[in-house]
């Protein structure tokens, strides 16, 4: 998701001379072409992220756009107070490409494992929160947020997140989709993990024969209410997937909206109760953490077998 | 034109007022950049050229809005709204008060945002300053120095820093918290052009910012040697004294120091 969407910014920074390309010493191949072919339009920070947050909403009041790329837990995290201060409050027109999110940079360890996020980020008044699911919603969102007058947050991921759509549904804020119906049980996910829950809907079907539906949303303010009370309001049984802490993310979400619009259902959250721990690529961290389609089918038997 | 010295005593009066009737907030940390706000309002600031004023004290907060009323882009008669139920005018300078673009109450971020308008200045190709006040207290925050690093590696020469240099933070003087001197040798070493002055003598100000202005490819600090609570000998200076207003039987005494009557000390 991380090169789709930064090709888009290396896109736009052909045809929109405010544009600029900016990170905080991280880049990928894309940022690094921007900065060998337009160098006027690529600044690196260095290692000093608030700044980078609070000086990006000055350069948005001079009428630049500048797209932030780099690890989430140093932006989102280290700079929150900055994003709030100086980039939410003015409405500056600041985009954030949060890269690192959830389990991909396994290697690396917890610090660099964007685990609450959403939690924190979906508390910010006038900032757009967006979880694509593949590369194609990632370039949407990319798209919608040089569109969008004002801050904008992408949770990236990073790399080699499988693509299911040929043409991806149109982003839209608030509008989530439904990927495969069912009428047993509900599994509601935001990012990649998505294909997890695909595979878990695959064995749930054949094996056991329950009839998963699995919805992905793509923000989660503004969210989707009327698709999670539909599903609800249909199965009884709601499972939220989530590579991120089950407090304050996805989870939470859902069960705010299911307690607020009074829908009687059964909720059970899947996500981080505790750090991520061990050491791998992302699907060996999956296996390590608890977070494969193996997880999903046991827990998904388990949760209904409870009722 | 009126001089600098009649503006700057204009302001200091409007914030005497201000605090004269809110009986409560940061009056010696505004005392201390009054002169520093006359000489960037009344001898700098050119918004035809692209120039912007970035207070990132802001705990100064009474100052810009006394200096926004004298250059007219508040009007003086809200001044008398300072501190009051739901005003804009709150005690720190805030988003939203026309003539201001970034609350300057989280201290650290005005500075960071300035880089950012320098930034964009310089990629525009405009003449324009950025003019950024910061207190000494205030360069404890980590994000000074990030903010300091990048500009210098930008080659920011359209950044003016002035420190607002009066020794005193929040709880006690800063060499019994967090001592920051060398304040002008930290900046030089941070590949800045730096200057030091009487933050309280506008037309050294002024020069000392007309010269600097001659320097390219370095952001330029100017340690701006103050009191806090200038000109207000019951509060100036002492250890303790950043929410110090004084007390009833006091004010005449502040008149007497400022040469005006006690009916002054009201809005008209």
């Amino acid at each position: 998701m991380r090169n789709e969407s930064t090709r888009v910014v290396y896109e736009l920074i052909q045809k929109d001379r405010n544009v600029l390309a900016v990170t905080a010493d991280q880049k990928n191949e894309i940022y690094e072409r921007i900065r060998q072919e337009n160098p006027t339009q690529y600044i690196d920070y260095g290692i000093s992220e608030c700044n980078m947050v609070a000086s990006c909403a000055g350069l948005a009041a001079i009428g630049k756009i500048p797209f932030l790329y780099t690890v989430t837990n140093f932006m989102a995290m280290r700079a929150f107070e900055f994003i709030r201060d100086s980039v939410c409050v003015p409405k500056a027109n600041v985009k954030f490409l949060g890269r690192s999110t959830g389990l991909v940079c396994g290697a690396l360890g917890m610090t660099h494992a964007g685990t609450e996020d959403m939690a924190i980020l979906r508390s910010l008044p006038n900032l757009l929160v967006v979880t694509p699911a593949t590369p194609l919603e990632a370039r949407q969102a990319a798209e919608y947020a040089y569109k969008h007058q004002g801050p904008v947050y992408i949770r990236l991921e990073g790399y080699n997140e499988p693509e299911h759509y040929v043409e991806a549904p149109s982003f839209k804020p608030g509008c989530g989709h439904c990927l495969l119906k069912g009428n047993d049980l509900s599994i509601i996910t935001m990012g990649s993990i998505v294909n997890e829950a695909l595979m878990a809907a695959d064995i749930l079907r054949q094996e056991y024969g329950i009839a998963a539906e699995i919805l992905s949303l793509s923000t989660l303010r503004p969210t989707d209410e009327a698709l999670i009370c539909a599903t609800a309001t249909k199965t009884g049984l709601v499972m939220t997937v989530e590579e991120h802490t089950v407090y304050g993310g996805l989870g939470s979400t859902v069960a705010e909206v299911l307690a607020e619009q009074g829908v009687a259902a059964k909720l059970k959250r899947m996500g981080f109760m505790e750090f991520s721990h061990g050491c791998g690529n992302r699907e060996e961290m999956r296996q390590q953490n608890g977070f494969t389609a193996m997880d999903i089918v046991r827990e998904a038997r388990s949760f209904r077998e409870a009722q | 034109m009126e001089s600098l010295k009649e503006r700057a005593r204009q302001i200091n009066i409007d914030i005497l007022r201000m605090f004269y009737h809110s009986r409560h907030g940061h009056l010696a940390s505004a005392l201390s950049c009054a002169e520093i706000m006359s000489v960037l309002y009344f001898g700098c600031y050119d918004p035809k050229a692209g120039d912007r004023v970035v207070l990132s004290k802001g705990h100064g907060g009474a100052a810009l809005y006394a200096a926004l009323a004298e250059k007219g882009i508040l009007e003086k008669k809200e001044l008398a709204t300072f501190y009051g139920y739901n005003t804009r005018l709150i005690a720190l300078s805030t988003y939203g008060v026309p003539g201001i673009e970034i609350s300057g109450g989280s201290l650290g971020q005005g500075i960071c945002y300035a880089t950012g308008l320098a930034k964009g200045l310089q990629l525009d190709g405009s003449r324009g300053y950025v003019y950024c006040v910061v207190g000494d207290g205030e360069t404890q925050e980590g994000s000074v120095w990030e903010a300091a690093a990048f500009a210098a590696a930008q080659k920011l020469d359209n950044l003016i820093v002035i420190i607002d240099d009066n020794q005193i933070q929040c709880t006690n003087r800063t060499t019994q918290i967090v001592p920051m001197e060398p304040m002008e040798e930290k900046w030089r070493a941070f590949g800045w052009q730096t200057y030091e002055v009487d933050g309280h003598d506008t037309s050294a100000l002024l020069e000392t910012i007309n010269v600097a202005k001659a320097t390219e490819e370095k952001p330029l600090a100017i340690v701006a040697h103050t009191v806090k609570g200038h000109g207000v000998a019951c509060i100036a200076d002492q250890d303790e004294c950043h929410m110090m207003i004084p007390k009833e039987n006091e004010w005449d005494a502040v008149c007497v120091e400022f040469g005006i009557r006690r009916e002054e000390l009201d809005f008209k």
